[in-house]
């Protein structure tokens, strides 16, 4: 019960995050200084993200091995090259399996 | 009939495109494109499949926890986050307080502030139902296929039609995707390494994005701060790193129009 109470508030204030603007400041235009930044918001929240994964201060999980190394720089010429995260997936675990099985992983 | 070519912006994206000048009652107007909810379901179903070793590994975490089954699943709908539900996952397994459980994961999904005013941008004109949908659906596929289609949009209403297109087809595949994960889930967690497929989901998700020079500013500078900033506790360390890139960005581009 209390499992569920938890993922309902995290769901309630992930909605308030996602609606606030859109449903009370949608009507006004924003700055244009705030426009001109909320177009690198997807970008850059996103390369925080893999940052944050990286990094070696993330919970111990930060380790950088070869197949790990490898398989990002793969999925990023597939990401660059064909823009598909299914080929990215598929291209990126293709080069971390087999390095993982060479005990590079 | 009289038209003008305006600068049009949807989802944070600016494009132009031809708008009649004579306002249209929000009676007449379609508030959605219907053919391009078919365009944009297309467009949905391979992107989230790419994301199906994801779904499946979240699927896996709930599966492997303490947490009821039916329960952990509900997280894909309720939250429709994979980061923020893992994460809750994880903490509500270490029998973490409710209080950390909620904060914690309430603050990995800080990031859907700033989608959520980015697509806000675009939805100024758009009818009030389509913004309290549309704003659950609000993630980071959908808001990168929706933003890059606004680009190339006929006009609001085929931009808001592809957008809820995708986003719902990619929603319920999600549910779908997790759900099998939870039934899978032991005989499939050995083969996805967690930690490299969010990698390469997010890589996927960045890499089209930074077409030009402020973006790849911004990109380069959030990744940079986040490998210091991820020491911070409660998650915080993206979300700052992210508006630091924003910020980044945003000023040299200012400087560079005001040169």
């Amino acid at each position: 019960m209390s499992g569920l109470l938890a993922l309902f508030a995290v769901g309630a204030i992930s909605y308030g995050y996602r609606s606030v603007f859109v449903l009370l400041a949608g009507c006004k235009p924003f700055p244009a200084r705030v426009e001109q930044g909320l177009r690198y918001a997807s970008p850059a929240m996103i390369a925080g993200l893999i940052g944050s994964i990286l990094s070696p201060a993330h919970g111990g999980g930060g380790v950088l091995t070869v197949a790990l190394v490898a398989a990002m720089a793969v999925g990023a010429l597939i990401a660059y090259r064909v823009r598909s995260i299914g080929w990215t997936m598929v291209g990126g675990l293709a080069v971390y399996w087999p390095l993982v099985g060479a005990g590079l992983g | 009939m009289t038209g003008e070519t305006t600068p049009r912006t949807v989802g944070s994206m600016t494009a132009a495109t031809t708008q009649k000048a004579v306002p249209v009652l929000p009676a007449q107007a379609p508030a959605v494109a219907r053919p391009s909810l078919l365009v944009g379901a297309r467009a949905g179903l391979p992107t989230i499949l790419g994301y199906s070793p994801l779904a499946l590994f979240i699927g896996a975490t709930v599966a492997d926890s303490s947490v009821n089954s039916v329960v952990g699943w509900s997280g894909s709908w309720l939250i429709f986050s994979g980061t923020a539900h893992v994460v809750a996952i994880r903490l509500l397994d270490a029998g973490a307080a409710l209080t950390v459980v909620i904060a914690t994961a309430a603050l990995v999904n800080l990031r859907l502030l700033v989608y959520g005013a980015g697509m806000a941008a675009g939805w100024r004109t758009a009818p009030r139902w389509f913004k309290v949908l549309g704003a659950y659906f609000i993630i980071d596929p959908s808001v990168a296929l929706g933003s890059a289609y606004a680009e190339r949009a006929v006009d609001d209403e085929d931009a808001r039609g592809f957008y809820l297109g995708a986003a719902i087809t990619m929603w319920g595949c999600w549910l779908a995707l997790v759900g099998i994960g939870v039934v899978v889930g032991p005989t499939v967690a050995p083969l996805l390494p967690g930690r490299v497929v969010l990698l390469l989901v997010l890589v996927a998700m960045v890499i089209p994005a930074i077409g030009d020079r402020p973006t790849r500013t911004a990109a380069a500078v959030a990744l940079v701060v986040a490998l210091p900033a991820s020491a911070l506790p409660l998650s915080l360390g993206p979300f700052l790193a992210g508006m630091s890139g924003i910020a980044v960005a945003a000023l040299i581009e200012g400087d560079r129009e005001t040169r």
